[in-house]
């Protein structure tokens, strides 16, 4: 038998049978849009009494942020646990000095993802990569994810990546990008400058969307051109990790 | 850490209940064997196809072009797909699967399923979409690429090399049949 033969044969075995199910689906779709609807309608008629209170709450909340803000800046400085503005750049310059141990692939046979972590994400640590969406333009092809530690990290961390086989930099744009800008480039509506490297630190981590100790959401970009297989490197003080995506 | 894509749409109108439903109904079978095939459970699959369709319902009339409607659509079940398996990633575990599965061995049909989809379930998630988008869900090439948001050449890499995985003695040739 042929593997396709084997596939259709081996997963025919487990499936049921699809009888209404796409009037079914179709349908759960519908009904709940329609109970949002209604929801919604309520909503409209307490939203003048609830809008009052959220502009007290966010009153209320500003002024929290302002005070408490004011209060951990004060706390920081007198605790001084942030390195020095030159400290800080001088240590970014030592990781861009680091040389680039990102491998080279002869072969698509040759090229194996990883190393992963004990949950799937890419990388050994202590900064792992997760996957996302994609998006394209003329350009190319712009990726959403994520880079996540668990434990604090101190000072930066700077991450690079190669395309495997033309050894093409991986760009970065958004707010963590860094490093010389080459050209700019127009995605979503929005023209950003297209950089080579992306500069993290824990207190620029953003935790609006997993549930990871630290996270940097942060969009990649390849060309068109690009053979599918990257290679990634991630340096901090005290430790490099290199992982492949192929 | 190239993942499925999920194009964005661009802005528009909202579209009728009967347009959502005419367009949506035709994909449910093949997002459900897509699903099937990722997950192994039907009703977990049921689940990734109803979450996707809630999102395409969301998203479906702000589509530029809906000929790539298909293509989105699987690669939003995909993602369900992936989200469904990392919340049952420890159950998963613990079934013990070998590190190394022969498909070949057992002469018996239905033991050789059960081998076959243990060995498609350990292949990482972007080689198994590109497996059983290939060979269960019968696309080319091409549309397998547009789903996994990726280059022909890339899909064509990674789907040799998750055949070698599952069938070492198979020629890529044979395979390909």
């Amino acid at each position: 038998m042929s593997l396709r033969r084997d596939t259709h044969s081996a997963f025919d075995e487990i499936a049921p049978s699809m009888a209404g199910l796409s009037e079914r689906v179709v349908q759960t779709v519908l009904t709940e849009n329609s109970s949002r609807h209604r929801r919604k309608r309520l909503m409209f008629r307490v939203r003048g009494p609830l809008s009052l209170v959220a502009v007290f709450a966010l009153i209320a909340i500003v002024a929290a942020g302002l005070i408490g803000g004011r209060v951990i800046h004060d706390w920081n400085l007198f605790h001084n646990s942030v390195p020095a503005g030159d400290s800080y750049q001088s240590q970014v310059a030592q990781l861009e000095a680091v040389p680039l141990r990102i491998p080279t692939v002869q072969s698509f046979l040759d090229c194996q993802s990883g190393p992963y972590n004990s949950v799937g994400s890419y990388g050994s640590g202590p900064v792992y990569g997760d996957g996302g969406t994609a998006s394209s333009n003329d350009w190319g092809l712009y990726f959403h994810l994520d880079a996540y530690a668990e434990t604090k990290v101190a000072g930066p961390i700077l991450v690079r990546a190669l395309d495997l086989y033309t050894r093409q930099p991986v760009i970065f744009i958004g707010q963590y990008a860094a490093g010389p800008a080459a050209v700019s480039d127009t995605f979503d509506g929005h023209t950003y400058d297209q950089h080579p490297e992306l500069l993290l630190n824990t207190s620029t981590s953003d935790k609006r969307f997993t549930s990871h100790e630290f996270v940097w959401p942060f969009v990649d970009g390849v060309p068109k051109s690009w053979s599918g297989s990257t290679g990634w490197q991630i340096d901090g003080i005290g430790f490099s990790e290199v992982f492949l995506v192929c | 850490m190239q993942q499925v894509a999920e194009v964005k749409p661009s802005r528009g109108g909202a579209i009728g209940e009967q347009t959502f439903a005419d367009l949506l109904q035709p994909l449910i079978e093949p997002g459900f064997r897509l699903a099937l095939a990722m997950l192994h459970d039907p009703q977990a699959a049921e689940d990734a196809v109803q979450e996707a369709s809630f999102t395409a319902w969301r998203k479906v009339a702000r589509m530029q072009d809906q000929r790539r409607l298909r293509p989105w659509f699987l690669g939003v079940v995909a993602n369900k797909c992936r989200n469904a398996r990392r919340k049952k990633w420890v159950a998963g575990v613990s079934l013990g699967l070998p590190e190394h599965l022969s498909v070949v061995s057992a002469e018996e049909p239905t033991l050789r399923g059960t081998d076959l989809r243990r060995a498609v379930s350990r292949l990482r998630h972007e080689d198994r979409l590109v497996v059983v988008l290939y060979f269960y869900l019968d696309m080319p090439l091409e549309d397998v690429a547009a789903v996994a948001g990726s280059s022909v050449g890339a899909t064509r890499a990674r789907l040799y090399r998750s055949i070698k995985r599952l069938r070492p003695d198979l020629s890529i040739q044979e395979a390909l049949r």
